[in-house]
């Protein structure tokens, strides 16, 4: 384990060489843009990966954050630094409210029902709270965060920033995940009947779970509101959430790192497709689905393993593809 | 009078009631034959949509021709989309069969963009014109036509699950696919009748909703959360639950849009549709199933 968290530190410690070397603005902006997005995505590898709790409403929390630090900053003049505590508690107040109706349920598409319209709820609440939020207007004109006379003003700046933040929030999730609480949460997900039946309150630690998720989606929402200046609903509705989960299983839902991987490469690879538009969507679009067929695990199941390896795997995962057994659905 | 607005607002709402419940329907079918969510379901519906501009607009042909047009063309698309693209993708984990629909619907939808473009089209009122008074209220024939095609194409639907031996067969095969394909049931094939049923149903429904609410790209995803709803409310992969709960759904949909506020009408809706899940978390129509 020690080997592995010290090489994704020298990971980030190149990336930000690179960043901080390289002169193009833009791939500045998609790199504190994928790093906002991870400290999200940490949140679903912690309720999905880890709890096993399918979560499609994480952007909803993202809107949470950004519009608790908007509504702040605007309309009350509080700092970015007081906004991130009240943030992240109405966040996870949020978040248990939503792990409340999703106790009682076993299965996939319950939860995905239940997750999915909460999402909506939220977006739907934020437009038409208009004299709060601006409804379908937005809220523009965001301050970055200031320390002293120092403002994060600059592209490279606000990235240091960000990515100060993903490692803290990586470590913190390390951490909760290497305690016994994480064993608790991986309990739910292989059996939560045998967590129950020595004695175990599931239902108090898959609130919590959901709670930290939540928490993690509002300090992606906190940082995602000065950064870009302006927010609007319509970038907190499901289509974004599911992206998030998208990034978390082709990084590898069962691994931070793997869902810290996933939304980088996400975030940057419809930008590498410079086709036309229409084009890069469905280019997009076909090669997501070929790295969920063929890389079940994720991109970060290929980390450490040889060329033969992969190639064995990959043969074996095409063998499965191709066989189409019938198997018994439930 | 206000009884009679009451009457209005109840069949406006059976109307959209009835077409959630076709599209979860097949939504719901798909469910109880695969053990999936196939979320790039309702892009059946933009293509239904689609067609009847391109066959009634474009080509101006006859209602009856065009309906049947789709009913054929969605068929073969259905079948398609299993043969060439879900069949793979069956025995992987329930989440990654979710958002590999999911990405197929995106793609599916910047298809339709290059060959139908971006703009949003009316269709005319091709179902019939004119009202007919029912206890006072004014009720559009076309809404009339609208409810009837449904009801058919649900009893055809009756039939063919009941009656005849491939619909029997695809039931047992949705029940115990190890079993039905030792008894002879060639299992591949009804699910690729599944996808093909569901895509009609769908088609039906896109085709009966264009001239109501016009035909855009993002038909079928501004009726997919509320279908979503209709299905699992009424306890996925349980048949009639899905129409039951659609028509419900539509219900409420219009009756809190007349009396309460119609901005807050969809926060109404899922919040119910979570309260339900929460009392009932199996559906509201079914029994708590225990399995071993």
């Amino acid at each position: 384990m020690k080997t592995k968290s010290s090489g994704l530190l020298i990971c980030i410690v190149l990336a930000v060489l690179v960043i901080a070397i390289s002169f193009d603005r833009y791939i500045t902006f998609l790199a504190t843009l994928s790093a906002i997005n991870a400290i999200a995505v940490l949140g679903i590898v912690v309720i999905s990966g880890y709890t096993g709790q399918l979560n499609l409403g994480q952007s909803a929390f993202v809107g949470i954050g950004a519009y608790t630090v908007a509504i702040m900053g605007l309309k009350y003049g509080f700092s970015f630094w007081v906004a991130i505590p009240v943030a992240a508690g109405v966040t996870g107040f949020f978040g248990i409210l939503m792990g409340i109706p999703a106790l009682k349920l076993k299965g996939g598409p319950y939860l995905a029902l239940v997750t999915q319209t909460f999402g909506e709820i939220i977006y739907l609440a934020i437009m038409n709270l208009e004299d709060f939020t601006g409804g379908p207007f937005g809220m523009l004109g965001i301050e970055y965060p200031k320390i002293g006379s120092f403002t994060f003003s600059g592209l490279k700046s606000y990235f240091y920033l960000c990515i100060v933040f993903l490692v803290i929030c990586y470590f913190v999730c390390r951490r909760i995940v290497d305690s016994s609480l994480g064993l608790v949460f991986t309990g739910i997900r292989e059996s939560e009947d045998a967590e129950q039946s020595i004695g175990i309150n599931t239902m108090y630690y898959k609130i919590m779970a959901f709670a930290i998720a939540a928490v993690l989606g509002g300090i992606a929402g906190i940082l995602y509101a000065p950064f870009i200046g302006y927010i609007s609903p319509d970038q907190f509705r499901w289509s974004p959430s599911l992206l998030l989960v998208s990034m978390a299983i082709v990084g590898g839902i069962n691994s931070l790192r793997g869902g810290i991987l996933g939304a980088f490469v996400l975030t940057f690879l419809p930008e590498m497709l410079r086709l036309t538009d229409q084009y890069r969507l469905i280019l997009y679009g076909l090669l997501v689905i070929a790295m969920l067929a063929l890389l079940p695990d994720g991109l970060i199941s290929l980390y450490g393993k040889s060329w033969s390896e992969v190639r064995n795997m990959l043969s074996t995962r095409i063998r499965a593809l191709r066989s189409r057994k019938i198997t018994q659905t439930r | 009078m206000n009884l009679i607005y009451f009457v209005q607002q109840s069949f406006n709402g059976l109307t959209t009631g009835i077409i959630y419940g076709l599209i979860a329907l097949g939504f719901s079918m798909v469910y109880q034959s695969l053990g999936c969510l196939n979320f790039s379901h309702t892009v059946s519906v933009m293509i239904g949509a689609l067609l009847s501009y391109t066959f009634i607009v474009g080509f101006s042909l006859h209602v009856g021709i065009s309906f049947l047009l789709i009913v054929v063309l969605l068929c073969i698309y259905g079948w398609a989309v299993n043969h060439f693209f879900f069949r793979y993708f069956l025995n992987m984990s329930k989440l990654i069969f979710m958002l590999v629909s999911i990405s197929l619907a995106g793609v599916l939808q910047q298809v339709a963009l290059i060959f139908w473009g971006p703009e949003a089209r009316a269709v005319p009122n091709m179902l019939g014109s004119g009202t007919i008074q029912f206890m006072g209220a004014l009720i559009p024939v076309q809404n009339l036509v609208l409810f009837g095609v449904s009801l058919l194409t649900l009893f055809a639907l009756l039939l063919f699950f009941n009656r005849t031996k491939f619909g029997l067969s695809m039931r047992i095969a949705s029940e115990d696919p190890e079993a039905a394909s030792l008894m002879g049931v060639n299992v591949e094939k009804t699910r690729s009748a599944t996808f093909a049923i569901t895509a009609v149903l769908g088609g039906i429904a896109g085709f009966l909703v264009a001239p109501l609410y016009g035909v855009t790209l993002n038909l079928g995803q501004s009726l997919a959360l509320k279908m979503f709803v209709a299905a699992v409310v009424g306890g996925i992969g349980f048949l009639p639950g899905a129409l039951g709960a659609g028509l419900l759904v539509g219900l409420l949909e219009s009756l809190s849009s007349a009396y309460i506020s119609s901005g807050w009408r969809d926060v109404i809706i899922f919040a119910a549709g979570i309260g339900v899940l929460a009392v009932r978390p199996m559906g509201i129509f079914r029994k708590a199933v225990t399995k071993h």
